[in-house]
């Protein structure tokens, strides 16, 4: 199947959710023109150990709930943050990657 | 990347009942439905919740709102009374073996709570405070466990009542007390590979699980006032079940708000910076000063070093 028709699917196991106070901080932070990278804006408690995503990372990681195919999860990026799908389509691959290596989501 | 400050705590401890004044069920109600809308997951109830009237109702309105639910019993016949009565359902129980340790472990008195406890259809862990008195039958009780065929054991963070008194601190354990236990458990020690050990301070996981080392770099330090909180049975906040300084009420502030108060902030300012007898120490990256609460408190003249740090590495 080609890469770009399938559909993340995050861990059911893996309890989650967004920090939605923080996420409008580093919103506000990135209209500043301030760097965001290191600001986690999703959390995640995986095998009893606590871990967050960045802005990006906690925007696709939202996204992957088995509807949306990769395709449509990154033109929704390119949307979001007003940047061309070239530009993002190995960035979202490489995270997908290391997502999958983990364990922590699928494909369906 | 680095845990960051957190909108809202995602492990509460809540003591929702109290023997001396039990909260109204209108307390604890609000208390429930703030910790569900702060999307707290995990959430441990201390005794003696389960004597409460709401109890029931509040597990289940946790496990609707998505909040898995640990609750501990201390093995009293009252209690035992309220599980045998009709089954629990949604949460998970811990049995505190303290009333079971007197000078030995009376071994035949919890055999007979917890086979009480499978006959109501509860499969319970045992649960250990990690008190000075208690330290040296963990290894007994960890046997216990696999004679029992008990799955989980859990040292938790040690409570401290929040009108704490100076003589509380002969309970609390400290680094002389663990090296005896690290000289009990000899080198050959291994915990059977079964039993699925929860241990909250640094020093004893260090100890107790050998081959710790590898997930160190996990740990983020103290998560007093970040991911923990503890609430009381009349809704006051604290940092953690460790620390006690009162942040704010439940029944008159919302937890993420408490969560960006200044009260608040300066805890994770005096946590995120390194305690003065900790300076020079080669391992602070790794354990970040141990259990904070404790030590602000109860370890001045080490300069807030761990309780149970033997010293600078």
């Amino acid at each position: 199947m080609d890469y770009f028709t399938q559909r993340p699917l995050r861990n059911s196991d893996i309890v989650w959710r967004r920090e939605q106070r923080k996420e409008e901080r580093v919103l506000r932070a990135l209209e500043e023109g301030e760097a965001v990278d290191e600001q986690g804006t999703v959390l995640l408690v995986v095998s009893g150990t606590m871990h967050q995503l960045n802005l990006v990372g906690g925007m696709i990681w939202c996204l992957c709930d088995g509807t949306r195919t990769v395709d449509e999860i990154t033109a929704q990026l390119a949307d979001e943050f007003s940047v061309s799908r070239d530009e993002l389509e190995s960035d979202v691959r490489e995270f997908f990657d290391e997502l999958q290596q983990r364990g922590w989501l699928s494909y369906v | 990347m680095p845990l960051d400050l957190l909108d809202t705590p995602i492990r509460a401890t809540w003591t929702l009942s109290s023997d001396a004044s039990p909260p109204a069920d209108e307390v604890v109600s609000t208390i429930t439905q703030q910790l569900i809308a702060a999307g707290v997951f995990y959430l441990l109830l201390q005794p003696p919740s389960l004597k409460h009237p709401a109890c029931r109702a509040v597990l289940h309105d946790l496990a609707a709102g998505g909040c898995q639910t640990e609750i501990i019993c201390c093995g009293n016949e009252d209690e035992l009374l309220v599980l045998e009565e009709r089954p629990l359902q949604h949460v998970g129980l811990w049995l505190d073996v303290t009333r079971f340790l007197a000078d030995e472990i009376d071994i035949d008195p919890l055999k007979c709570v917890v086979q009480r406890l499978r006959q109501s259809g509860l499969n319970p862990g045992l649960l250990c405070p990690p008190v000075r008195q208690h330290l040296l039958k963990i290894p007994q009780l960890i046997n216990l466990c696999e004679m029992l065929e008990i799955a989980r054991f859990k040292l938790p963070n040690i409570g401290i009542d929040v009108t704490y008194q100076s003589s509380d601190r002969v309970q609390l354990p400290r680094s002389e007390d663990l090296a005896a236990l690290k000289k009990m458990l000899k080198n050959t020690w291994q915990a059977p590979p079964q039993l699925r050990l929860e241990i909250h301070d640094l020093f004893l996981w260090e100890l107790l699980v050998p081959d710790a080392a590898q997930g160190r770099e996990e740990y983020g330090g103290c998560q007093a006032a970040n991911s923990l909180v503890h609430i009381t049975s009349q809704g006051d906040v604290y940092p953690c079940i460790s620390w006690p300084e009162k942040l704010g009420s439940l029944l008159t502030e919302d937890l993420g708000d408490i969560w960006e108060s200044e009260q608040r902030l300066r805890i994770r300012r005096e946590i995120a910076h390194v305690p003065s007898g900790c300076n020079g120490c080669l391992i602070v990256d790794d354990c970040h000063g141990g259990c904070r609460g404790l030590s602000r408190i109860f370890n001045k003249e080490l300069r807030q070093r761990d309780l149970l740090c033997s010293g600078k590495r």
